[in-house]
């Protein structure tokens, strides 16, 4: 594992157990993660990036597997790579690093919550689990994170139960039980997308803002690419279980190469066309079924730059064409030959 | 351009916290409290605000899928002024073969024991208007126009993906040959790819045959996209209506204002600026005295803690419900401008 990263994934292989047969979710994936810093992993339902984000805590339902593939996580108190992939999904040393090192938030608040116990008993259960630290000291650290999440009158809300709360100060709780040990990883799995859009824009300008406190790299799962733009310093979009193009944010959005990537930017309506009247031009068809998967590049049934012969029998390799940025494509394949001579 | 639909004072209470299992509510929910707009014919009416605005409520109570508990609806067609509220169960049965709604869930809208030919047949031998050959051309005419391949027809609404299902329900709320149709968040159940091309079949449609759309979203700049004027609201009453690009490039009520500041546009350099709104929304059973939005307003004063502001014209086409709507200058969406 290189310095300078903090998760390091690599060749990673999930597979869907149906009857015996192994079907890959996740098709061998490569990413990173610096200390600090927003990721942003991208991708329409189905393309495997919610199974990734559960597989990096060993979250997996039982029906999913890790197939092969490595998982580095630096550890903050050795400051060595674990292999999170080779660790047993019960075992001390993930739960040593679950919700303690690496923490999650989810698009429902209430996933992550028990109507039965109040609100700063759950955030509080987190901090003694793994900070051994008194009931006193708890209550103090509790009411000191609800009260950095912004929920006002904090010292009351701790008494408080969910259904109290309301989607808002929910949303606030669950970002203050996942930073209540200052992880160095947060992962956030479509943590705004229920949310009205005057909701979305606090969470996130208080995400923005505790990740500057706290100085955690986030790994942000997301549709929205308006959210991805606003987020994230680096961006890897994924189709049907594999990553097709990754880089820092602007050269994504700026200067995108992967056919998918292009035509999911042209399909999404933006504020700035508005006075243009531009048409928007949708990607035809849809994504085929996970039993379905074509051969070679996925992509190549909706791609307008199809290549018989080529994109349907051999899969492109993620190669980098500028620093930095990785595309899984054919056409690019000449241009990365060019430079190279 | 003339009028198709016009909403006078509509209000759609909810009847909450009973005292004991037969006595009477102790309060309401005014879901929509005092609505007034008008629709035109052959536009596109968006109706936007947070979940809970009321919104999706009157969508279904301007067709009276709900039954509204006060206000005057009036429906234009063929020169004749028709008050809606006015009509019993079986004339209004009647009316819906003009108006249709389309839901966002395409998995829970179809019944899964039909075949598409079976769900687009329905309501045409429903209302006995065609059977036979013509039956058969006025479905296979629907599919085609929604984007349904025809030899499909025969199939169960589970063989089809998100977005064919979305298309199927289209075709069943058109089969009828509407002219005015909701659209209560159409697209925000789909994956972004396929978003697209709903959105684009709606504006085809719309052309084609000449179809009146009210649309309600949350996604901002998917409103923004298809709708001609766009209705803010805010606990159950609208606050501004405008042309879209007023609206989003002008607005004149702080709410409108807020969120159109809140709008993550998918560019880098548009770096969001967001206006955060102080506080809680309060509870639509126990609405603030004065202007409603005025706990969260920045702009406040004493005169908007006391008398509700009324739905006034401010500018061509642009209606807005505020003390200081022409004294305030308001940030419009994108305002740091382009790069």
């Amino acid at each position: 594992m290189e310095n300078g990263k903090l998760l390091d994934v690599r060749d990673l292989r999930i597979v869907l157990d149906a009857d015996g047969e192994d079907v890959p979710i996740v098709d061998g994936i490569d990413f990173s993660i610096a200390p600090g810093k927003v990721l942003a992993l991208v991708g329409e339902s189905g393309c495997g990036k919610s199974v990734t984000s559960q597989s990096l805590l060993r979250l997996l339902p039982r029906e999913l597997r890790i197939a092969s593939g490595q998982i580095d996580f630096r550890h903050p108190e050795t400051q060595l790579p674990v292999d999170l992939a080779s660790l047993s999904e019960d075992g001390k040393a993930i739960r040593n690093i679950r919700g303690n090192h690496i923490a999650m938030i989810f698009q429902e608040p209430m996933s992550s919550f028990s109507l039965l116990h109040s609100m700063g008993d759950q955030i509080g259960e987190v901090i003694r689990l793994h900070r051994k630290t008194s009931k006193a000291e708890t209550r103090t650290l509790v009411i000191e994170m609800l009260d950095k999440v912004g929920i006002s009158d904090p010292d009351r809300a701790y008494d408080q139960y969910p259904y109290e709360f309301s989607g808002g100060m929910r949303q606030r709780a669950m970002i203050a039980k996942a930073l209540a040990c200052s992880p160095s990883l947060l992962i956030a799995d479509e943590p705004t997308t229920a949310l009205d859009v005057t909701i979305q824009a606090q969470i996130l300008e208080l995400m923005r803002g505790l990740q500057g406190e706290f100085g955690m790299a986030i790994m942000f799962i997301t549709h929205d690419l308006g959210v991805v733009a606003q987020i994230a310093d680096e961006v890897a979009i994924m189709y049907m279980g594999r990553v097709i193009e990754k880089g820092p944010v602007r050269e994504i959005f700026l200067d995108p190469k992967h056919p998918y990537t292009v035509n999911l930017l042209r399909a999404i309506p933006k504020l700035g066309d508005l006075r243009v009247r531009r048409q928007l031009e949708p990607i035809r068809g849809a994504v085929p079924s996970l039993f379905e998967r074509p051969e070679g590049c996925a992509f190549h049934p909706r791609c307008d730059s199809f290549m018989a012969g080529r994109c349907d029998v051999q899969l492109p390799e993620l190669a980098e064409i500028a620093p930095r940025h990785e595309v899984r494509c054919f056409l690019h394949e000449t241009a990365r030959e060019g430079d190279a001579t | 351009m003339t009028s198709l639909l016009t909403v006078s004072d509509l209000k759609v209470y909810f009847p909450h916290g009973k005292a004991g299992m037969f006595g009477r509510p102790t309060g309401y929910v005014k879901a929509v409290d005092g609505v007034s707009f008008e629709i035109q014919r052959g536009e596109t009416f968006g109706l936007v605000g947070e979940s809970g605005s009321g919104k999706t409520t009157l969508g279904r109570a301007v067709i009276r899928a709900l039954e509204p508990t006060g206000g005057d609806i009036t429906y234009h067609r063929d020169g004749a002024a028709i008050d809606i509220m006015a009509l019993d169960r079986r004339a209004m049965r009647a009316m819906w073969r003009h108006m249709q709604m389309i839901f966002q869930d395409p998995y829970s809208s179809l019944n899964p024991r039909m075949t598409v030919r079976d769900v687009l047949s329905e309501p045409l031998i429903a209302n006995k208007l065609a059977k036979g050959a013509e039956l058969d051309d006025r479905v296979i005419d629907i599919a085609r126009r929604c984007g349904l391949d025809v030899e499909h027809l025969s199939r169960y609404p589970h063989a089809f993906s998100g977005g064919q299902r979305q298309r199927i329900a289209i075709a069943r709320a058109l089969v009828l040959e509407p002219e005015f149709i909701v659209c209560d968040e159409p697209v925000s159940a789909l994956d972004v790819s396929i978003q697209a091309q709903i959105l684009n079949l709606l504006k085809d449609l719309q052309k084609q045959l000449n179809l009146t759309f009210l649309f309600i979203a949350h996604d901002l700049a998917a409103v923004a996209y298809i709708c001609d004027r766009v209705a803010v609201m805010y606990l159950g009453q609208i606050v501004e209506v405008a042309p879209t690009e007023a609206l989003y490039y002008s607005p004149k009520h702080p709410y409108s204002e807020a969120l159109m500041s809140a709008i993550p546009e998918a560019d880098p350099r548009q770096a969001m600026k967001p206006l955060l709104l102080e506080g809680e929304r309060p509870s639509p059973a126990n609405p603030p005295a004065g202007c409603r939005f005025h706990t969260r307003c920045r702009y406040a004063m004493q005169i908007c803690r006391e008398s509700p502001p009324a739905l006034q014209e401010a500018g061509a086409g642009h209606l807005v419900a505020c003390h200081r709507a022409e004294e305030l200058t308001l940030k419009g969406a994108l305002e740091q401008g382009p790069p």
